[in-house]
């Protein structure tokens, strides 16, 4: 072998590395990322998915709710509030329940989460408070996760809440979560059963540097576009923003994350594992800010909460409570929700007022039954 | 020689002669140039028996050309070779055949030149297919022709820069199927285009000759690319567009200075030898010249029509640049969907249109070799001209750093659109990929590994460039609402791995081109690439050009038919967007007076505007009123549905498309009412839109129209859901932009009864109910949330409605339209007050302005019977015109009183001006009008309007009445371009013609001169002494003889040149 041809190749193998390892960091660097039919396995959607595969997100995937609050995250909103060791809001509980203490939780979105609130200034917290100040001492858990859907309520309730035993579940309904697009065109009904077995796939086979690697994914990406199935997974996409702005209509033909049956399913299964836990479901049906038009389906969805309620005999706390009604009419809207349609600690002061009542009302009236069983129980003689 | 020995010798000889043929490379060329060319053909090739090669199966988007509802066009941006060009060329060769030059077509707009119409290529070379053969032929031999003619003189030109045989192939190929000459290939556009590449190869062969003849210290023979610039020039001056030809002579102008720059740069110190190059500069602008001079009898007559047209005022002179943002399509052109192919977003995606930007595409595999050519231009002198000319095309047509403004410097360049200079980019990326083979070959198989990594991974690079930003293209139009969506897949990736496989190939085969060494296998990979250049885009485009099944070819449809029997050579006016497009219907040879020929003669395109709406380039009637179709000598009107809207306010008004009509369904209890006052006698007929359901027909509407003056029911119909729904829903219904846009869709139904001769002032009401409609299944009518005539009420069931419900009476008063024939969904009408083709009339004001002649022919009760309204008066035609000085006159209206009064010359008595058209008989202007208080007119005597003499001594021009000019013409002898009439006349007056004035029309009267007037704004007028006249009236344009002249002194100019050229040789 000639030096000449030893230095050609020398060279050529230098520059070949140096390309491959400039283009792995030029798409490293722009966070590009490509697996075959992604399109179809969004969960939260396809930008904030990228954003939770990074480590100092403050979400996390998680295989049965789809995604969890990363334990220790900083809550944005927040100078220096995190998220506890389990995953949620406020202090960490002790599993075991204290004695003669009211333990509750509260499931649901962004509004049960109190995003732009301080953690003392949620629902929950503030419940607690107000209970503790008016009747027997009172504990909250804050459960909400941003975008939740009600069926995923119904997992993180499983998953989360259970081993705690609480005496009240509340759960905020959102029916805008439940009936927006899926945004994969799974309902997280489904998106949930088929990523549930995951956790066990997680830990056998964790992903391999080669799936890792962005000219890997890269490759990929070429053979599928001129093979056909990137495009598949794109038009898939397409059709679904196209769908996307008329998915406030009654009769969208798409796929929504908690269709109606979904939907009436995850409240039944919810009531009815509450009841079987011993505790008592409570729902929070927000009424929509006065400033905003409410589509049917909304108007479907919350009907279709209340109903249930109602058949059930399930306290509902909606805009028929003069606490909740106030949220829409005494104050001005903008006191109650803020400009991402959330509530301001004034609507979570508002939604405490109200929930404290009917838990002091409830707690006084079970001690009123209780003291006439007592009663009228036959005295020894 | 025994017999046997003579036949074998005789084989073996021929044998010979074939071998040496197959070796002949120019042979070859032109074989493989051929097949390709079939291959392109293919398709009406292979079906000729069937198909037409055209895209007249867009006459199935109209009623009355239709056969086969729900048909779906092959092409829809190809509608102008189906309303222009094709029409034009049987009106070429229907002229040619009766022996006459087809200078003027009579069938649209009242007449229109033709000949200076530059896209009818009269004298086009590549229109002569269609007069040696007949019409299907023609459009096939034409088609390939041009494209012959492209590609052989491509490949000619770049043998002669010493372009191998095989990589001039190629590039003569990436020409030939370029996006301009393969999209517009129904369009004169590519024939213009051929002196684009024939010019460029005579210069060359000029130069090359010159060069050798000095090397050998002769004389150069140039006899022969001389003759071959001025041919090949003057065929793409004849060729039926100039915007092409522009451009190529922008290329071919600045190719022989840089050629002759080379010689004067090579002949430097030799005062002699740098004489014989400007002399050899002098000689090719000559040969240029003399095809400008020799095609003069078409460009005169096309700049006289250019200054009469609408085009100079209508063409922004800010050109539209090219945008960059489509630069995904060079490599896949397809992506966002082909108007020819099953998916597309719509004709209009890519914006403006899928022509106008994929016109520029020349293939991946050719855009890369271009690039690639670069590397060797400090090799090549060749290359780095085009290379610096594909630069300039660049930053013109893409407007880079605001360069558009230097570049309209040049003169005339702001009056071609950039979007025609495509051509020339096409021709430059193919010289460059050639030169690229070319210096392929010369590396002699030296091994590169080094440039073919480069190529290696550019080309990587470019083909994953591509496909993002051709996704991000997709993208950016994926909430494009669309009915081909669901074609997407089966589509789209199809295209892009096609695409990309041949552009690897076509750089594979670049690559085994470097490397390889023996001339087999380079072979091999110059002609791969041949066939790839062909692939992407020959074979990709090669059904972009639709065929037609031959029964859509201009079909002959019983409405047509009927037409053509009931209406015969009168003017024909069809209402509504419905229509046959100009000039769809010169094969039909029916007139009428929409004209679509892209130049439109000024002063008639601008009338009509103002009579009939502007709706679009097809100029359809969308408004108008009984005076504007005898303005325009209509004498018959079709009218969809049967309702003539002509005069009718709801035309307008209901049409607004900022009001939604509103659905009413009719249902039993619920009846839909509408009061109306009639303002005509003679009501006949009431129109009502209605809808039905699709497929819904068993529902009955009770129509009932109630006299409430007088008390009587005049008539009670039973209208059954299938007779509403007519055609609506069994054809392929077609929405106009004008029609009203329901859901569902609904039609206007006229329902007739007696005549009601006193229904002048009384009060109607027309209902609609149903005794068994049902929601949902019934019968809807439509209201507006506004009044339209605002003299009635509309109820629906016992609720008032805001405004009126879609309904009509107006044009169904006096009996000025007769019925003639129920035609399908239309009723053809004989206008009853149509003026003739030639009248006389007896009195002629002459307008002091356009704008003047414009509003006295708006004027309700101008009469075009009684007054024509000659002029204006110009330097020219002045002497001509009979203008009346009046004496001072004073006209007067009196406080309290809507009537004007002329003063007569004894300063006391009064003569009423009866009407506008009054007034504008007497040049009156209202601002001459003397207001004065009612009491002062007790001072003045007024004359009775019983005694017309007095008015007239009194001063006034009267508009007799029973005097208009009804006396007999007979027609001698009538053609397109030649009238004689015999008229014997009581009285002097104006023998007004219904054709469009233009400069070339001439008039003799009893044999003497008379000049042709402009009268009615647009059309034309001659002047009649009173006695019996033969009067002619002929065409023949000033432009045109001059032209023939320019050419036959051209001729003789060149042969002479010739002839001198020949004897110093000699010498």
């Amino acid at each position: 072998m000639s030096a000449r041809f030893i230095t050609s190749l020398t060279l050529g193998t230098v520059l070949t590395v140096g390309a491959l390892a400039s283009g792995e960091a030029l798409l490293r660097r722009h966070d590009w990322r490509y697996y075959r039919g992604a399109p179809h396995r969004v969960m939260w959607s396809l930008q904030r998915d990228r954003e939770m595969a990074r480590a100092d997100d403050p979400y996390q995937f998680h295989a049965h709710q789809l995604w969890a609050p990363r334990p220790g995250a900083r809550l944005v909103w927040t100078e220096s509030e995190r998220f506890n060791a389990d995953g949620y809001r406020g202090p960490l509980l002790p599993v075991e329940r204290p004695p003669r203490t009211l333990r509750l939780v509260a499931l649901g979105g962004a509004a049960a989460l109190g995003v732009g609130v301080a953690n003392e200034d949620t629902f929950a917290a503030l419940t607690a408070r107000f209970v503790s100040a008016r009747s027997i001492p009172c504990e909250s858990m804050n459960l909400g996760v941003e975008n939740f859907s009600l069926r995923q309520s119904l997992e993180r309730y499983r998953d989360l809440a259970r081993p705690y035993r609480p005496h009240i579940v509340v759960a905020a309904v959102s029916a805008r979560t439940s009936y927006s697009p899926a945004p994969g065109g799974i309902t997280d009904d489904e998106l949930i059963e088929a990523t549930r077995p995951l956790d066990r796939v997680h830990l056998a086979h964790p992903p391999s540097v080669k799936d890792g690697l962005r000219l890997v994914q890269g490759f990929h990406w070429l053979r599928d576009a001129l093979g056909g199935p990137y495009w598949e997974d794109r038009d898939f996409q397409f059709h679904l923003r196209r769908l996307e702005p008329s998915s406030r209509s009654l009769d969208w033909p798409g796929i929504r994350r908690v269709p109606m049956n979904d939907f009436y399913g995850s409240l039944s299964l919810l009531l009815q594992e509450t009841r079987q836990d011993g505790a008592h479901l409570v729902l929070l049906v927000l009424p929509t800010p006065a400033t905003e038009r409410v589509p049917p389906i909304q108007r479907a969805y919350d009907r279709a909460a209340l109903d249930f309620g109602e058949r059930e005999q399930l306290l509902v706390l909606d805009e028929r409570n003069p606490h909740i009604l106030g949220l829409n009419t005494d104050l001005v809207s903008t006191d109650v929700y803020g400009a991402d349609r959330y509530p301001t600690a004034c609507g979570h002061e508002a939604i405490a007022t109200a929930l404290s009542e009917i838990i002091v009302r409830g707690i006084s009236a079970k001690n009123a039954q209780l003291e006439n069983r007592r009663e009228s129980a036959p005295k020894d003689r | 020689m025994t017999s046997s020995n003579k036949t074998a010798a005789r084989s073996s000889s021929f044998l010979a002669r074939v071998m040496t043929c197959a070796r002949n490379e120019k042979l070859q060329a032109a074989l493989i140039l051929l097949l390709q060319i079939a291959a392109f053909l293919w398709i009406p090739l292979s079906r000729y028996n069937e198909v037409h090669y055209s895209a007249a199966d867009l006459t199935q988007a109209f009623s009355l050309t239709r056969i086969e509802p729900g048909h779906l066009p092959g092409n829809q941006l190809q509608s102008d070779a189906v309303t222009q060009m094709q029409p034009w060329t049987m009106l070429n060769k229907e002229e040619a055949l009766e022996g006459r030059l087809p200078l003027w077509n009579r069938w649209n707009g009242a007449g229109c030149p033709h000949l200076a119409n530059y896209q009818s290529a009269v004298f086009s070379p590549f229109r002569l297919p269609y007069l040696i053969a007949d019409f299907k032929t023609g459009l096939l031999l034409a088609a390939a022709l041009k494209l012959f003619a492209l590609g052989f003189f491509t490949y000619l030109f770049l043998r002669e820069i010493h372009a191998r045989h095989l990589a001039a192939l190629v590039g003569a190929t990436i020409f030939t199927f370029a996006g301009h000459n393969t999209l517009l290939n129904y369009f004169p556009h590519v024939g213009a285009l051929v002196a684009l590449p024939g010019g460029m190869y005579f210069v060359e062969v000029a130069v090359r000759r010159f060069e050798r003849a000095r090397a050998e210290g002769r004389r150069a023979s140039l006899r022969g690319p001389l003759i071959g610039l001025t041919l090949v020039f003057l065929a793409g001056l004849l060729a039926g567009n100039p915007e092409p030809f522009y451009f190529a002579v922008l290329l071919v102008a600045p190719y022989a200075l840089f050629r002759l720059g080379a010689q004067w740069h090579a002949a430097r110190g030799d005062g002699r030898a740098r004489l014989d190059v400007l002399a050899l500069g002098g000689k090719l602008a000559f040969a240029a010249l003399l095809a400008l001079g020799l095609a003069a009898i078409q460009i005169l007559p096309f700049f006289e029509y250019l200054r009469e047209s609408r085009v100079i005022e209508q063409r922004s002179l800010r050109q539209t640049p090219l945008e960059w943002v489509w630069w995904p399509l060079m490599m896949f052109p397809d992506v966002l969907g082909n108007p020819a192919s099953p998916y597309k977003l719509s004709d209009n995606v890519p914006p403006p249109n899928y022509e106008l930007v994929v016109v520029a595409y020349t293939g991946a595999g050719a855009m890369a070799l271009a690039v690639l050519s670069l590397l060797f231009a400090r090799r090549s002198a060749f290359t780095l001209f085009f290379a610096l000319a594909g630069a300039t095309w660049v930053v013109y047509a893409y407007d880079l750093f605001g360069a558009t403004d230097l570049f309209l410097k040049i003169p005339t360049l702001d009056m071609a659109p950039m979007n025609r200079s495509q051509g020339v980019w096409n021709f430059i990326v193919a010289c460059l990929a050639a030169l690229c083979v070319e210096f392929a070959w010369r590396t002699e198989g030296r091994r590169r590994w080094l440039p073919v990594v480069c190529v290696f991974l550019v080309g990587l690079s470019a083909l994953i460039a591509c496909l993002v930003g051709a996704d991000e293209l997709i993208e950016s139009y994926s909430l494009y609402s669309s009915p081909f969506r669901g074609r997407f897949l089966e589509f789209v990736p199809a295209h892009i791995r096609s695409m990309s496989v041949i552009f690897a190939a076509s750089l594979g085969m670049l690559v085994l081109l470097w490397l390889a060494r023996s001339f087999a296998a380079r072979a091999v990979a110059t002609s791969g690439l041949i066939v790839c250049s062909f692939l992407c885009t020959g074979w990709l485009f090669h059904t972009y050009n639709p065929v037609t099944e031959n029964r859509f070819f201009f079909p002959v449809t019983p409405a047509i038919q009927t037409l053509q029997e009931k209406v015969g050579d009168q003017r024909l006016a069809i209402l509504g967007e419905d229509m046959i497009p100009p000039s769809s219907n010169i094969p039909y040879h029916l007139e009428i007076i929409s004209n679509y020929d892209a130049m439109w003669v000024r002063d008639y395109d601008l009338l009509f505007r103002d009579h009939f709406g502007d709706g679009n380039n097809w100029r359809p009637i969308i408004k108008g009123s009984k005076n504007s179709l005898r303005l325009f000598g209509v004498q018959y009107v079709l009218a969809k549905w049967g309702w003539n809207w002509i005069d009718s306010g709801l035309a307008g008004f209901a049409k607004n498309m900022a009001l939604s009509p509103q659905r009413r369904e009719i249902l039993p209890g619920k009846d839909v009412t509408q009061t109306f006052k009639s303002r005509i006698s003679g009501l006949r007929a009431v129109m009502v839109h209605l809808s039905t359901f699709p497929k819904q027909t068993d529902c009955d509407l009770v129509f009932r129209l109630d006299d409430l003056t007088s008390g009587k029911t005049i008539v009670t119909r039973t209208l059954s859901g299938e007779e509403i729904q007519s055609s609506v829903f069994k054809k392929r219904h077609v929405t106009w932009t004008r029609d009203f846009q329901l859901d569902p869709a609904g039609r206007p139904v006229v329902i007739r009864f007696e005549p009601q001769l006193d229904s002048r002032g009384h009060d109607y009401r027309i209902t609609l109910s149903t005794p068994n409609g049902q929601p949902g299944r019934t019968i809807c009518a439509w209201s507006m949330p506004v009044a339209g005539y605002d003299e009635g009420e509309a109820h629906y069931g016992t609720d008032k409605l805001a405004g009126e419900i879609l309904f009509d009476w107006t044009c169904f008063g006096e009996p000025t339209y007769e019925p003639v024939a129920e035609i399908e969904d239309y009723v053809l009408y004989r206008f009853r007050e149509a003026r003739p083709r030639y009248s006389i009339v007896r009195e002629a004001v002459v307008a002091a302005s356009n704008t003047q002649a414009l509003d006295s022919l708006r004027v309700p009760s101008f009469n075009p019977d009684l007054l024509v309204i000659l002029g204006p008066a110009t330097d020219e035609n002045g002497g001509d015109l009979p203008i009346r000085v009046h004496a001072k006159r004073r006209i007067v209206k009196f406080e309290g009183s809507d009537y004007c009064y002329l003063v007569a010359p004894d300063g006391k008595s009064l003569a009423h001006i009866d009407d506008e058209a009054t007034f504008v008989a007497n040049g009156i202007d209202w601002k001459d009008i003397e207001k004065l208080p009612a009491a002062n007119a007790a001072e003045f005597v007024f004359i009775s309007d019983a005694d017309r003499e007095a008015k007239r001594r009194a001063g006034l021009i009267l508009l007799d009445p029973k005097a208009p000019g009804r006396e007999p013409i007979e027609v001698l002898e009538e053609t397109p371009i030649e009238t004689r009439l015999r008229i014997k006349n009581e009285t002097r007056g104006y023998l007004v013609l219904d054709r469009a004035h233009f400069p070339g029309w001439r008039a003799t009267v009893n044999g003497a001169e008379a000049p042709v007037l402009r009268a009615n704004y647009a059309f034309s007028a001659v002047t009649l002494p009173e006695g019996d006249l033969e009067v002619r009236v002929w065409y023949e344009p000033a432009s045109l003889r001059q032209g023939l002249w320019i050419g036959i002194g051209c001729l003789v100019m060149g042969l002479g040149s010739l002839f001198v050229g020949r004897r110093r040789r000699l010498a």
